[in-house]
């Protein structure tokens, strides 16, 4: 591996980001890229697959917006073999949640180049486009803004509280990292040797020595939000200790299931509760509030999350989607995080971690089946 | 797990049961069973019964 400098000077980061793709497809390190880039509006950012290097120019994959867990499109492209090598960038969250999906076989590394990207956290969506649409906020402003890991924020809105509590910033399991966490007017790319002699001369690219001060900005900023996460974890535990407590922050979940379609990790083609277990009978309804005298409707709500905690909580990697995805703005990435690590931490599990490691439900131990 | 997830929001561990029965073992799943309704009824109706939220 190489640390090389793609300098920025007197012009835009977004400008040398978009010179450095192009020469990843021209120079063929790979035949095609799965990037997040700008609508034409402006006001938001998705995926999407390029093959020509000309179709690149809105390349946006450091602007703090994320539609969707990008795992998934991984996912799309390669359960079956796609015959070509595709470079695939990934935050964080998203690197960790590859992973899991690998060892669950619902993604192949084979024919990959995993681009990875340092990350301070996004926007909520809407909170994105609203400020995008008033040019307050862009992948340059960004860049500049955070650089220095101030200001994670414009005004008062600020990133999602799931990123507020993520301790990760620089991706790990990936081949090739774009650091511009605690840098200066320059990109440091680490990337595989031959990588680096592939793209030296196109892109001016210039071997150095991994600055000292990114190294520390990193730590600091990690120790802050490991001790946010310690505290939001903390707090969950305490006011979520008896099922009055969930039942009444889950009232207002309509099932609709838009967290689990988001969540990266439920990958079942068809849901439990998308098929007939949950479909009741009328007179089933009827029986159940003349026993209560009154019951909300949808049913099943609570049972839903317990399901699915128990179902994914193992390998929740905590990227906050199910939540952004609620329309009722219900906390349901702190839950599942929380009580998703209490279940990790039983098998001493960390998703998303260690690619060899196999999940603890694949494995068997004959202890398992001892008395307790 | 399911233990572990029940028991955070504080439902007791006890009102889950877990047994390796093997299926010629009819007479061991028989016991097993009365045991469970024995210790169900001694713990009395789920805390939830009541709530419509749910
Ligand atoms: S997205 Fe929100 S409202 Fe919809 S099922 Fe999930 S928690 Fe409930
Ligand atoms: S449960 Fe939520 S936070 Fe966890 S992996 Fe799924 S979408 Fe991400």
């Amino acid at each position: 591996m190489k640390n090389m400098s793609l300098k920025f000077t007197g012009q835009n980061p977004g400008t040398a980001l978009l010179s450095f793709f192009r020469a990843l497809l021209t120079e063929k390190a790979v035949d095609s890229l799965l990037v997040p880039q700008e609508v034409t509006s402006k006001n938001s950012v998705v995926s999407t697959l390029v093959k020509e290097a000309d179709r690149i120019a809105a390349v946006a994959p450091l602007a703090p917006v994320s539609l969707a867990n990008a795992a998934r499109h991984v996912s799309d492209l390669t359960f079956t073999d796609p015959e070509e090598k595709i470079g695939v960038v990934l935050r964080p969250c998203e690197a960790r949640a590859l992973v899991e999906l690998v060892k669950l076989n619902q993604a192949s590394l084979d024919h990959l180049l995993l681009i990875g990207v340092d990350c301070l956290g996004t926007f909520n969506p809407t909170d994105y486009s609203r400020m995008a649409g008033k040019n307050l906020l862009t992948q340059d402003v960004w860049i500049n803004q955070a650089a220095k890991g101030e200001n994670i924020g414009t005004g008062n809105v600020t990133i999602r509280h799931c990123c507020r509590t993520c301790d990760q910033i620089v991706p790990e399991n990936v081949d090739l990292t774009i650091g511009w966490v605690g840098l200066n007017e320059q990109f440091v790319i680490s990337m595989p040797d031959e990588i680096a002699s592939m793209l030296k001369e196109n892109l001016a690219l210039e071997e150095i020595e991994m600055p000292a001060e990114r190294l520390t900005l990193i730590a600091r900023l990690k120790e802050n939000r490991a001790a946010e996460k310690e505290r939001v974890f903390h707090e969950f535990d305490r006011k979520f200790d008896n099922i009055e407590a969930l039942t009444a922050e889950l009232a207002t979940c309509l099932r609709c299931q838009n967290c689990r379609r988001a969540c990266p990790l439920c990958f079942c083609r068809q849901c439990v509760f998308e098929g007939p277990v949950f479909d009741h009978e009328p007179e089933k309804y009827i029986k159940w509030a003349s026993r209560k005298g009154i019951i909300e409707m949808p049913t099943d709500t609570v049972l839903f999350h317990l399901t699915r905690l128990n179902h994914m909580g193992m390998s929740c990697i905590g990227c906050g989607q199910c939540e952004s995805a609620c329309p009722s703005e219900l906390p349901i990435s702190i839950i599942f995080r929380a009580v998703g690590k209490k279940v990790q931490d039983l098998f001493d599990y960390i998703p998303g971690k260690d690619r060899e490691e196999k999940l603890p439900l694949t494995t068997y131990k004959e202890v398992e089946l001892e008395p307790r | 797990m399911v233990k572990t997830i029940l028991k955070q929001f504080g439902i007791p561990e006890e009102r889950v049961w877990f047994r390796f029965i093997s299926a010629s073992e009819g007479k061991l799943f028989g016991e097993t069973v009365q045991q469970m309704v024995d210790a169900l009824k001694k713990l009395g109706p789920n805390p939830l019964k009541m709530q419509w939220e749910i």
